[in-house]
């Protein structure tokens, strides 16, 4: 019989503050990092190599431009990720709170798997058409409104 | 190996039925015993009247399976000395196990319930200590690496697409009743993950590096906005 490990309710406790930690820390330092300034925290080898847009170009301005509560122009850098952030970030909300609370996982099995892979579909087809030199999909490039 | 109870195929070495919670050693085990101590009395009787009354005794204790609420100390008294003897030992009473009863495999809307203990009727039930693996996170995993391919050059973007069929798999295998399996699918997608996060935490530093040594060249981020757009 193999030792089952145990969670007790300060563990989980203690992890779950970690980990809002870990998220504020990040986002604080984001915050006082302008991405599309001279000064870039990450940037992109496959866009300067190879001059085409992923599917995740323009993240990390999507999400400073969130930050700084510029809706629009954080949808302009990245579509795909303004609309799945929230999505994940509920989803990570209940999910921690569900566990603090009773060390458990009793949302996971609501979830069918099929509607990630239409996401991750989604998402590549996203990163395809962004790249077509055609105008209406010319707006998915991120842009500086 | 088939579970007496729900005849789900079970390993041999499997103590508990992993579908319905059965001891399922216990009630071999009491099968066996039951045969020997009946063909010992058989033996040893040495009237016809002696027989009839084991007989009579074992008809009695057989019958005793349809009533699942009686608890072992209600046991009516049995007449016959042998199979009394029997029967006051608790661990040799498969029939009084309520868990082996047949009101367990159908509940009162009729939808067959594999595990009284299991919260989800759809949830496989996992070998007894291990926990259900959920394939959401790993899911998410892939998406994120996926998205995350700005870092990498395009290695997380390939590395998500085998890192998604594996989290799939999770499931699948899970479904089937394979645990092991999805447990090494469920290394794989986390070490996939790690790769693609490692590798992109490599290249940022690479491409930081990089970039402002293009940046003063005049070509970098020659997409979207122009050059002297950084210095306005």
């Amino acid at each position: 019989m193999k030792k089952k490990k145990q969670f007790t309710l300060p563990l989980r406790l203690t992890v779950t503050i970690a980990v809002v930690l870990l998220i504020a820390f990040g986002a604080v330092f984001l915050y006082n990092h302008n991405p599309t300034g001279a000064n870039l925290v990450g940037s992109c080898l496959t866009n300067s190599l190879f001059g085409i847009y992923c599917p995740g170009c323009g993240l990390t301005r999507c999400l400073y431009s969130i930050l700084h509560l510029d809706f629009y122009q954080a949808f302009r850098y990245n579509s795909a990720v303004f609309i799945l952030l929230p999505v994940f970030a509920v989803y990570l909300a209940i999910r921690l709170i569900d566990w603090v609370v009773t060390g458990k996982n009793r949302i996971d099995r609501h979830i069918p798997t099929a509607l990630f892979i239409v996401i991750f579909i989604l998402v590549l087809i996203y990163g395809i058409v962004r790249n077509i030199p055609v105008y209406p999909f010319t707006l998915l490039i991120p842009t500086v409104v | 190996m088939k579970c007496q109870n729900c005849q789900h195929d079970i390993l041999p070495s499997d103590k508990f039925c992993p579908y319905c919670g059965v001891d399922v050693k216990q009630e071999s085990e009491a099968a066996q015993q039951q045969e020997q101590n009946g063909s010992f009395v058989n033996t040893t009787a040495q009237s016809t009247q002696q027989k009839a009354e084991t007989q009579a005794a074992n008809e009695q204790a057989a019958p005793q399976t349809p009533p699942v609420q009686t608890p072992p100390v209600q046991t009516p008294p049995v007449q016959n000395p042998y199979v009394q003897s029997n029967n006051t030992n608790p661990y040799q009473q498969p029939q009084q196990n309520p868990y082996q009863q047949p009101q367990y495999q159908n509940n009162q809307y009729g939808q067959p319930v594999q595990n009284p203990y299991a919260g989800n009727v759809n949830q496989p039930v996992p070998p007894y200590g291990q926990k259900y693996i959920s394939n959401v996170p790993y899911l998410i995993f892939a998406i994120i690496s996926c998205l995350c391919c700005f870092f990498t050059c395009g290695l997380s973007l390939a590395l998500s697409i085998p890192s998604i069929v594996y989290a799939v798999k999770i499931k699948n295998l899970q479904d089937i009743g394979d645990y092991e399996g999805a447990k090494s699918a469920a290394r794989v997608c986390l070490i996939l993950f790690i790769i693609a996060f490692a590798v992109g935490i490599i290249f940022t530093v690479l491409g930081t590096v990089l970039n402002i040594s293009i940046f003063e060249n005049g070509t970098s981020y020659s997409h979207s906005y122009p050059y002297s757009y950084y210095y306005n």
